[in-house]
């Protein structure tokens, strides 16, 4: 696992590996420990395995935290099987997702 | 650092000032020592011989003694015609002293010079304070001394002095001279300067009152004059100083004049020199000192297009170092454009090397395989680029397994050539025939033929039956390879058939032995067990036995890491001289069963590691699914069972493309699929998504509870 986080015009998360129960709760950590100021934050798939319904947890907290501030959560580069969860859950209508 | 140059040219002109300077200096210092020495000796021996004559004289003559007799002769005459100074004076006449008349000093003198001069007694002087003598045109004062002497005592003693050249004549007779008093002493002007004599410097003879003065200074003659013929009786002595710096000074402003003339000439016998030595052989070497430059250069960038020919005229060293260096010139062009191309065409072998041997290690399948069914690692090193070596494994069946390794006589590319078609042809037959035996008869016919270079294939081909649990082989003069399991390593022994490729019409012989479930089969090629270390030791077969007897608990990926690092440790520094090769396959891992006895979100983790280390020949998809679903069930254990000592049994099984998930708990009776509610819109309690999710990536999910255990068992 591993978590890359950039900033810029906007923020990304980069995350690579298998983004599961004990892998969001380091993610939430360092999430948490950055202060968002960009107006978009980009979560970016490219690199991660599989995502698990404590990934999507974590997302969905995310981008209600962002909305309330009035920022946009983008998530990009998702392989096929997280297309699948996101698509069996319904995820990609509330979220974001390209 | 870029050094200072220091040429030649310069280096000859330093030489030549060095040299002229020393020779100079030696030569100015040779000829001034000499020339000191010339004048001191001139002088003295000037005065010597002036000195001599006097001797002779008053050892000879009949002289007076008594200055009164002089002084009466002076000033009376002796005769009416020789009358003395009074008469002449009183006759207005000028005195004169001429003659062999008067016996005294001053006629002494006079005779000694009479021939060219004449004492003139000063006329315009009325005493005798102050007589002077001339002598060779010169005046000489008679010193106010002998005046001193004569007026106290009236009859004193003869003094007389004169000046010559700067140095003092001294004559006395000085046996009335105990009358003078210190203050009274005689004394001498020398270009008027007064000099005392001192009396302390008496020289006493006899006790008789003889005394000789001398005149102080730093180079002195003493002579002795006696009173009678027979020189027993010293009338007087002479002492006579020099001033031996004025000779010095004399001699430096020679020497100094002689010095700029010297450093003159030497100046110019250095040009001269520097002029010759550039074009006898200065000019020659800083030719072939800029030619060897330019063609050093060029051959180091490689653009010396064609030996440069130097040329030098003179007939000395010179010229054969100019012709050695045109001979080596040519020499090291010839052989850099032969390297330079030897280097281009290395180049572009090695560029086909590297294809080629690319090329034949995509000839062979991938080093790892695994599938359910089997487990595989193979391992191929070539001595060089590309080699004899090779190995292939595949299915005939769905139960019948192939696994072969072979050795092509001889190294690097010949071997290379004749693996790809021994592979080839190998492979093919095995697969057009359905017996092993027929297989490698038409193979080995095939490559017998249209082999000119007798090059021959040693072979051992496996096939191994998954469902019989045997293999049935054929060694074609091989290696033997090992069967080894955690309880024994054997060598498969048996027929060791002829080498492929060698005689046409052989029957091989083909045999069968147990391959259990445990059971792992190693083959592997000469190069391994015939690797020498420093000590020129074989690698040998009781070493690979070793490693497979204490390493058969070890994966096939462990197992083949622990044996090339003990290999690597043996060889050492040695260079490896023969291809080896390696491959060993085993039964498949197709199960996995882990206990956990903590309730912890670490052994979702551990879980999923493991897994993909047993099933890493599944797809990356089917992997991805089992991962979601391992840690949707998992977690959900872990969240909401109450009891602490939680117990999970986890069991996977991979049979005919199938994988069967069961996982056992000690955990409360639950059905999640039952309970489960599915969601009509997403919120923001994700909760029931796991579920979901598991139920989307399995294709069949089934519940139990039986004997206080909740059994949940999934098949994808």
């Amino acid at each position: 696992m591993e978590i890359k986080i950039t900033h810029g015009s906007e923020m990304v998360i980069k995350f690579s590996g298998r983004l599961d129960t004990v892998s969001s709760l380091d993610l939430q950590k360092k999430i948490d420990s950055e202060e968002i100021k960009e107006d978009l934050v980009i979560f970016d798939m490219s690199e991660t395995e599989y995502i698990s319904s404590a990934g999507l947890r974590l997302l969905i907290s995310l981008n209600k935290t962002l909305n309330s501030q009035k920022k946009k959560l983008e998530i990009r580069s998702l392989n096929d099987v997280c297309k699948e969860v996101f698509r069996v859950t319904g995820f990609n209508n509330v979220l974001t997702v390209k | 650092m870029k050094k200072i140059k220091f040429p030649i040219l310069l280096k000859v002109i330093l030489a030549g000032i060095l040299v002229s300077f020393v020779a100079s200096g030696v030569s100015i210092l040779v000829s001034y020592n000499n020339q000191i020495k010339i004048a001191r000796q001139t002088y003295v021996d000037n005065i010597d011989n002036s000195i001599d004559y006097l001797k002779d004289y008053y050892s000879t003559a009949d002289y007076v003694t008594n200055l009164s007799d002089i002084v009466d002769y002076v000033l009376n005459g002796t005769d009416s015609t020789d009358r003395g100074y009074e008469a002449r004076k009183a006759a207005g006449e000028q005195y004169t002293l001429t003659g062999d008349h008067f016996h005294n000093d001053f006629i002494a003198f006079e005779s000694y010079y009479r021939n060219e001069s004449s004492f003139i007694f000063d006329n315009g002087s009325p005493s005798l304070s102050l007589p002077k003598a001339k002598f060779q045109g010169k005046y000489f004062t008679l010193l106010s001394a002998l005046t001193s002497a004569q007026t106290t005592s009236n009859s004193v003693a003869v003094y007389a002095a004169f000046e010559k050249d700067n140095y003092l004549i001294f004559l006395g007779d000085n046996r009335q001279a105990s009358l003078l008093t210190d203050e009274s002493h005689p004394y001498y002007q020398i270009a008027g300067t007064d000099y005392l004599i001192k009396d302390t410097d008496r020289i006493t003879k006899d006790g008789e009152g003889y005394y000789g003065y001398y005149i102080f200074g730093k180079t002195t003659r003493l002579i002795t004059i006696y009173e009678d013929e027979a020189q027993t009786q010293e009338v007087a002595k002479i002492f006579i100083e020099y001033d031996d710096s004025s000779v010095i000074a004399g001699v430096r402003a020679v020497i100094r004049t002689e010095s700029i003339i010297i450093s003159i000439t030497a100046i110019f016998i250095v040009l001269i020199y520097a002029l010759l030595s550039y074009f006898l052989f200065v000019r020659n070497i800083n030719k072939l000192s800029k030619v060897s430059k330019d063609i050093s250069y060029k051959l180091e960038k490689n653009s010396l297009k064609e030996p440069i020919n130097i040329k030098v005229r003179s007939r000395d060293e010179m010229a054969d170092l100019a012709t050695s260096l045109n001979v080596l010139q040519t020499a090291v062009y010839n052989y850099s454009e032969l390297v330079h191309k030897e280097a281009k065409e290395k180049e572009r072998m090695n560029a086909e090397l590297e294809v080629a041997s690319k090329i034949q290690l995509e000839a062979l399948p991938p080093f790892v395989y695994k599938d359910e069914k089997v487990s595989l690692r193979a391992y191929m090193k070539a001595a060089k680029e590309v080699g004899g070596d090779f190995y292939d494994y595949f299915y005939l069946d769905e139960n019948r397994f192939v696994v072969l390794i072979a050795d092509v006589s001889g190294k690097g590319i010949p071997a290379s050539l004749f693996m790809m078609r021994s592979k080839a042809i190998i492979k093919n037959e095995i697969l057009a025939n359905d017996n092993l035996e027929a297989a490698i008869y038409k193979a080995n016919n095939i490559l017998v033929n249209n082999n000119s270079e007798n090059l021959f294939v040693t072979a051992f081909i496996g096939v191994i039956d998954l469902a019989k649990q045997e293999m049935r082989y054929i060694n074609c003069g091989h290696e033997k390879p090992y069967v080894f399991s955690n309880k024994k390593v054997n060598k498969i022994e048996g027929t060791s058939n002829f080498v492929i490729g060698e005689v046409e019409g052989f029957n091989y012989k083909e045999e069968s032995i147990k391959f259990k479930d445990e059971d792992t089969l190693f083959m592997f090629t000469d190069g391994l067990n015939e690797s020498i270390n420093k000590s020129k030791e074989e690698f040998g077969y009781t070493r690979i036995e070793e490693l497979l007897s204490s390493n058969n608990d070890l994966s096939l990926e462990e197992l083949f890491k622990v044996i090339n690092e003990k290999h690597n440790e043996f060889i050492g520094k040695e260079q490896q001289f023969d291809d080896i090769t390696m491959i060993s396959i085993r039964k498949g891992d197709n199960k996995l069963n882990i206990n956990y006895d903590q309730k912890d979100y670490k052994i979702i983790e551990d879980a999923t590691e493991k897994f993909l280390a047993t099933f890493s020949y599944l797809n990356e998809e089917t992997k991805a699914r089992v991962g979601i679903v391992l840690d949707e069930l998992l977690n959900n254990l872990i969240s909401y069972e109450k009891r602490e000592d939680l117990q999970i049994n986890l069991d996977f099984e991979y049979l005919n493309n199938k994988l069967k998930i069961t996982i056992t708990s000690n955990g409360d009776d639950y059905d999640p699929f039952v309970n489960h509610k599915v969601k009509n819109q997403p919120d923001d309690n994700p909760g029931g998504y796991g579920i979901l999710l598991v139920k989307q990536f399995t294709k069949k999910q089934e519940y139990k509870y039986i004997d206080k255990h909740s059994i949940i068992t999934l098949y994808l």
